[in-house]
Parts: C-alpha cells; structure tokens; sequence
C-alpha cells in the first residue's frame, strides 16, 4: 500500500519538540518530506540530525513574516508539493491575569495567532498559484473552549485559533482546502512537565479526566495524521478535542 | 486475538450511511454484525452478518446484545447509526410519531450502547462506541421542518458525552459522528439539487464512504485518547 502521504510536503513549525515533532515524525513516517521549523535550532538537529525526509530550518515565529517566507524557505529546501501546514508551534506562559505584562501578552498572541494566521496566509497563496489540493492543521487546545487559571494569553490564543481556523475554512472550502484543528487535553510535553512531575497537580490533573490518564505526543499527532489525510474529505471547520474526555463536563 | 476477529456491531445497515460504514469496517479486517429491520441484502461479503429487528420494539433491543454475543462471543465496536426521519411541522408531529422518532433515534442506541457497556465493563474487555449524530445536534434545519429529528440528534450528543465521561476509567471510548447532508435516500430528493449550494466545501453533499472514513477513525488506536467528543463531517455546514 502507498503511504497516504507520498509525494507530499508538509511544512511542521514547533517541530522540534512535543506534539510538533510527534506530528512531523507521524508525517514522515507516512511518507511525506517534511520541513520542520523551530526556534530551537540545536533541539531540531538533535532530533533529526541524519533522519532522512526531515529538513530542519531554525525560525523564530514571534517576529514579523516577509511575504516571501515560504519563496525563500523554498529556494533553499525545495518545497516541492507543499500540501499540509500544521501550526503546531505554541507559548505558554503562567501567571495571574493582573500580572500579566504587556509583552508576555504580545508575545504569545504573536507566536500563538499571528505566526499560524501568517503561514497559512502564504501557504495559501502558494497553493492556489499553483494549484491543487491542500490542508492546514492547526494546534488549538481545550483551552480554545474553557478558561484555566493563570494562562489568560493562552487561553485567549487559543480561542482565536479556533475562530482562526473556522475563518480560514469557510473561506476556503470554495477551493477544496481543508483547514481543521485539534483540541489537545493534557499531553505529555515540556509546556506542563513542571505540572505533571507535581504529585499532587499530577492527581489533580488526572482525577479531572474521564480517561485517568494524560495524552502522548503521538496521540495527538495520530488526530493531526487523519485530519490532513484524504480519509478526512469532508472535514474542514472542524477543531476535534483529543483530551480523554476532558471537554465532556 | 487477529484483527481478523474483532467484531462490529452496525445498526442500519440496510442502506446508505449504515451499508456505507459496514463495508468500510469489513474492509478493515472486522467480521460486522448488520442490524436493520427489512435485512441487509446488499453486502454479500464474508465477515457480514444479517440480523433482522424492529429497533423500536424495545423489548427486541433488550436482546440483541446477549443474541450478539451468544454467536460471536465478543464485540469491540458499536455503531449506532440506524434513524428514523420524519418532516413535519411540530403540530404535525402527533405522539406516535414522535415516539417512533425517540424509540428509533435514542431509546434503542441507549439500550444497545448499555448491554454492550455492560458486557465490557463484567468481561473486563474494552470496545468503544460511535453514535451517528447530525449537524441538527447542534444547528436547527429550517426545511422541511423536522424538530422532532433534531431532538433526538440533540439527545444523542448528550447520550455520547454522558457515556464517555462514565465509562473513560474502563478503557471505553465513546464518541460521535456528525454527518452534514448525505448523498442518500435520507435526504429529500430535491436535496441534491438545492442543498449542495449550502455546503462550503466545494458546493457539494457528502458521499457516505466519506462519513465512513471518519467513523472508521474513531474506532482505531489513532483516536485512542478521543473520548466524548462530536466530530462533525459537515462540508463546514456550520461555519457561516
């Protein structure tokens, strides 16, 4: 059987580690070429130093993006048929909402909002100038539906990046491009490590989920794999909640 | 246990959507239990089982899991897909047709999802469920009318959530499908026509190997900590 992915490119940002890099690595395995960006150019060749099907470009995405992002990555790594995006990439940062400071706030609205909103943009273009099907995944989150304490610039990210993805898709949907989501719950990352090695938040976390149990990487990117797969054809609007049951009550 | 001998319960599967999943989930590997109420005699394939019952005879539902078992000896998914439609307006919709509507649409899912709950919690087995809902669990349809529908496809995301949430510290995922308009007998046949024209995605209704495909996923190891949760395959139906 052909991999459901060959002869595709996916470009994968926050691609060095977490649900990112489960995402690309899902994706190469299913025989796409993927670019993989992140901020963290060392973390990027330590994964993938030597991984065949898996470039690595270093980016920081909470700056601005010239129009001729994705020109310029593709004159260098040869894009090819770049027909999946997943804005994987995300920050995190925890603190009262009074004691948010403005460039905490800017930051992640940045990297969380404008930096998927702006790739999707050029990947768009590129895809309608040379035409042919196209999907865009986007990482959103539980907190995409409710609030949790101490993340106001997250949550408030995230629940633009569900509008974002909405938006996105209804606009697209005329030209066969998909632009769906998925809702991670608690997933085993470096964003909550310091939570999850806390006993006691541990429980906490755990006792909320119908499942018991927090995600994996993989799971996620199992959700991103079938929702950038022709098997999800008449899927596009969607933001699937992958959370053990977290969004049931 | 081979994949070859997982089993699947599918309900409805005389036509359209329901003869759509089975084939799909024989395709993959699993021997499918067919339930409907006029026979399955469209799918000849091996793995396929005919089971004949009236789903709003309750009396019926209440044996259909233990008949189940009693010939396959286990089941690991439940695809409650069989619906009952009828357009009317509310003061149309007399008592006794509105309790087909709810028999069909939710007493029978309830009962069947219960018994094979049940079968999995006391056997210590796992399985998950997939409940066929509507873009009506979420937006109201304004023609032909048809609140009586909506009602139950509303009752059937609440089944789904409420089940997920019991039954997640077993193993048990229970999730649900929500097709936008479907190319079958289903929709009204100057559906085709005019519907499409409501559909973001390209202008066009879904074809049921479409909806399949999603069901499909939710039941494999892919979706294996997807649990309470609504995926809807509507084309972007809602999005305006």
């Amino acid at each position: 059987m052909t991999p459901r992915f060959a002869g595709s490119t996916a470009l994968v940002t926050g691609a060095a580690s977490g649900i990112g890099a489960a995402a690309a690595e899902r994706l190469a395995r299913e025989g796409a070429r993927v670019v993989a960006l992140d901020r963290d150019g060392a973390a990027l060749e330590r994964r993938y130093a030597g991984v065949p099907d898996i470039v690595r470009v270093e980016q920081d995405l909470g700056g601005p993006m010239p129009d001729e992002f994705l020109d310029s990555l593709d004159s260098v790594h040869r894009l090819g048929d770049l027909r999946i995006l997943v804005n994987a990439a995300g920050v995190l940062h925890r603190s009262p909402a009074i004691d948010h400071d403005l460039g905490t706030w800017e930051h992640t609205l940045a990297v969380n909002v404008t930096a998927p909103y702006r790739l999707s943009q050029l990947f768009v273009r590129r895809r309608l100038r040379l035409g042919g099907p196209g999907v865009i995944v986007n990482v959103c989150s539980i907190e995409s539906f409710t609030a949790a304490p101490d993340h106001v610039a997250y949550t408030v990210s995230k629940s633009a990046m569900l509008m974002l993805t909405r938006a996105f898709a209804l606009e697209l949907a005329p030209h066969g491009i998909r632009v769906n989501g998925i809702a991670p719950g608690v997933t085993e990352t470096e964003m909550n490590r310091s939570l999850r090695e806390d006993a006691a938040a541990a429980r906490r976390l755990t006792g909320r989920i119908p499942m018991g149990r927090f995600g994996v990487p993989g799971e996620q990117a199992a959700a991103i794999a079938f929702l950038a797969s022709p098997e999800a054809s008449y899927i596009t609007g969607a933001v699937l909640p992958v959370d053990g049951g977290w969004l049931t009550a | 246990m081979t994949e070859q001998e997982r089993v699947a319960v599918v309900t409805g599967t005389s036509r359209g959507l329901g003869e759509a999943i089975a084939r799909r989930l024989l395709g993959d590997g699993y021997r499918v239990v067919g339930i409907s109420r006029g026979g399955t005699t469209g799918i000849t394939t091996p793995g396929f089982t005919d089971l004949r019952a009236d789903l709003t005879d309750t009396d019926r539902c209440e044996e259909l899991v233990d008949q189940v078992l009693a010939a396959t000896g286990r089941i690991d998914v439940l695809v409650n897909n069989a619906a009952a439609m009828i357009y009317a307006p509310c003061w149309e919709l007399e008592p006794a047709l509105l309790d087909v509507l709810l028999r069909t649409n939710l007493t029978a899912p309830f009962l069947l999802s219960r018994d094979v709950l049940r079968h999995w919690v006391r056997s210590e087995t796992t399985g998950t469920i997939v409940n066929i809902c509507s873009i009506e669990s979420e937006v109201a349809w304004d023609s032909p009318p048809q609140a009586g529908y909506a009602a139950t496809k509303g009752g059937m995301a609440g089944l789904t959530r409420a089940l997920a949430y019991d039954h997640g510290r077993h193993g048990i995922r229970v999730n649900g499908v929500a097709p936008g308009i479907i190319r079958t007998a289903m929709a009204p046949p100057e559906a085709e026509r005019d519907l499409g024209t409501r559909v973001p995605l390209q202008g066009r209704l879904a074809e049921p190997e479409e909806i399949a495909a999603a069901v499909a996923f939710l039941c494999t190891e892919d979706a294996s900590y997807i649990t309470g949760e609504i995926l809807y395959a509507d084309g972007g139906y809602r999005l305006p």
